[in-house]
């Protein structure tokens, strides 16, 4: 550190009385105050941006991220998941752990155990699923005073799956999802012919 | 006049302290109210991001280094994709870069305004930080709607972007282009000329033209004491030739310097994302078409086999870079950003270094809290915008 010479009383003062405010500058601090409070008296009349969460939910967007969960197929109703462990193998935190179940149509997942309380939320499981079996929900609510129970399991991810609405459309719908409307295309569409 | 006591005071500042943006512990040597020596110790807020890249694939790195700099996620994650894309030669679409463009000013405004605000509050302007966070959260819920997640969106990627923009972008964006400006001159009408504000922070924490270069400050603070040094203008990234904004220059080097040098940012960014938004279509590219790193449309992975055997292949293995090393910065909020990366040739970086612009801040904190006032120390802190995050790493 630069070491400087001990300042005496003259030289404190005098650095502290640069920024002084003299007589006058009470009026100035006054006028200062108050232009800061008429900002503040307009917002006063402004609607609140703040919403009371558990009493009014919010709307999430179609490509949330929340609470993973696994799902069952729409139509036989047998577990989605085929215990392929793409996404224990693309898991950045490594939380996701799958054994496979040699079956005879098709393979299912033994055990699927999913350590919710080191999980990131990138969203690589979901999206590298070849099966949409693993997705996420429009919900984070799974506060808990212990930390054992974020430890997720087959039974438990399913559970989620049926509680809360399933977010990030998948499959069919996630192809749906990525183009805009057939509105928006023409509007723009109309937009370039028409030179500016 | 008798002289003072000549026994000095040592205080700890932090790493609690609520000003301290995070975990920065300062040991004050204090004379009075006189600052003589000021240490500032880092490391609280170790994460070891760079070691853990190299334990990750290419791809698994991006919502890692997304942690580093938690105020401008998108401007880490950008950094690091540009940089693995130079290693892997990868041309991305013209779209896929207004894309780019268009978030990194976005996430350059929404860190701006937590910067404005924390350190308005710390002045003593309490109110700011609502009115600034009031106006991030429609910037968090464009990250929301882009890619569903709040602060660290990962939506962009090594080899182009996450998904499609979804539907209502265009317009969720225009809104906060239409709203932001407006509220922009009500800060200003708080702080801009308010005499309380100006005695705070006119003349206090000065750098020198000189020192601004010596450290290291590029960025803000470097453009505060009159260099005009921008990444987005000496060496373009991206589309940003072909984008007309200024880059806005103060010469006092004090921290009003470089708060109105950072107001005058917004503004710039905000006629960079006007520009941007005017060049993206609703829909068309968002990835480059090299199969190597981008695996194939998710409806084909459904129906044929090929594309199933290649999604299985880029997920499970990853993809390899090139043998080779680059450097690529960007232009971050906080100054320059840059990422070194080295690879092997192997599926995993060899080694992922980070230029944080917070580190290069905090190392010249001493020489510019040096002799003022202990109630500065909370000016010049605020005002060189340091995130623990960046700096530790």
């Amino acid at each position: 550190m630069l070491g400087s010479e001990l300042q005496t009383v003259e030289q404190v003062r005098a650095l502290r009385d640069a920024r002084r405010t003299d007589g006058t500058n009470v009026f100035v601090i006054v006028r200062a105050i108050l232009s800061a409070m008429r900002m503040t008296a307009m917002n006063l009349f402004r609607k609140p941006v703040t919403v009371h969460y558990p009493e009014k939910p919010r709307t999430y967007p179609d490509r949330y991220r929340g609470l993973l969960a696994l799902v069952y197929e729409k139509d036989t109703e047998e577990e989605a998941c085929i215990g392929c462990r793409l996404c224990e193998m693309v898991c950045p935190p490594a939380v996701i752990k799958v054994e496979m179940l040699k079956g005879e149509k098709r393979n299912y997942a033994k055990t699927f155990t999913l350590e919710l309380y080191a999980c990131e939320f990138c969203e690589l499981c979901v999206q590298v699923c070849p099966t949409d079996a693993i997705v996420m929900m429009k919900s984070f609510d799974l506060a808990t005073a212990d930390r054992r129970e974020l430890l997720l399991d087959k039974d438990r991810l399913h559970a989620i799956g049926l509680q809360h609405e399933q977010s990030w459309a998948t499959g069919n719908k996630l192809r749906d999802m990525q183009g805009p409307p057939k509105m928006a295309r023409t509007e723009h569409a109309a937009k370039e012919e028409t030179p500016a | 006049m008798a002289e003072l006591r000549t026994e000095t005071m040592t205080v700890n500042m932090g790493p609690q302290h609520p000003s301290t943006h995070g975990v920065l512990r300062l040991v004050l040597e204090l004379d009075g109210e006189v600052i003589r020596s000021a240490n500032p110790t880092i490391g609280y807020l170790h994460t070891g991001i760079e070691k853990t890249a190299e334990q990750k694939k290419w791809q698994q790195v991006i919502p890692l280094v997304e942690r580093m700099d938690y105020l401008a996620a998108q401007s880490n994650s950008l950094a690091y994709a540009l940089c693995v894309e130079k290693l892997l030669g990868l041309e991305m679409p013209k779209r896929v870069q207004d894309i780019r463009v268009l978030i990194a000013e976005l996430q350059r405004i929404s860190s701006h305004l937590i910067w404005l605000g924390t350190h308005a509050m710390e002045i003593g302007a309490v109110s700011m930080l609502f009115y600034a966070i009031r106006e991030r959260e429609l910037l968090l819920n464009i990250n929301e709607l882009i890619a569903g997640f709040r602060f660290f969106p990962s939506y962009i990627r090594i080899g182009g972007l996450r998904e499609d923009l979804p539907r209502g972008f265009h317009d969720m964006v225009n809104a906060f282009l239409e709203r932001f400006p407006g509220k922009l001159d009500e800060y200003e009408g708080l702080l801009t000329k308010n005499d309380i504000y100006r005695r705070r922070t006119e003349g206090v924490g000065r750098v020198t033209k000189e020192d601004a270069l010596s450290w290291g400050l590029l960025g803000p603070i470097a453009r505060a004491s009159g260099w005009d040094y921008d990444v987005r203008k000496y060496f373009p990234y991206l589309t940003y030739a072909s984008y007309d904004f200024k880059v806005p220059t103060a010469t006092e080097g004090d921290v009003y310097a470089r708060y109105r040098v950072r107001i005058q940012e917004m503004r710039e960014s905000i006629k960079i994302c006007k520009q941007a938004i005017s060049r993206i279509t609703p829909s068309g590219a968002w990835a480059c078409d090299d199969r190597r790193v981008v695996p194939p449309p998710k409806d084909k992975v459904y129906t044929e086999m090929e594309a199933l055997i290649q999604h299985f292949l880029i997920y499970s293995q990853g993809f390899t870079v090139p043998a080779g090393d680059a450097y690529v910065p960007i232009e971050g909020p906080r100054g320059e950003h840059g990422v070194y990366v080295v690879s092997d040739g192997g599926n995993r970086p060899w080694r992922v270094k980070m230029r944080a612009p917070s580190f290069m801040a905090i190392q010249a904190l001493p020489t510019l809290v040096q002799g003022g006032l202990i109630a500065d120390v909370v000016a010049v802190i605020g005002s060189n915008d340091v995130v623990m995050g960046d700096c530790d790493r």
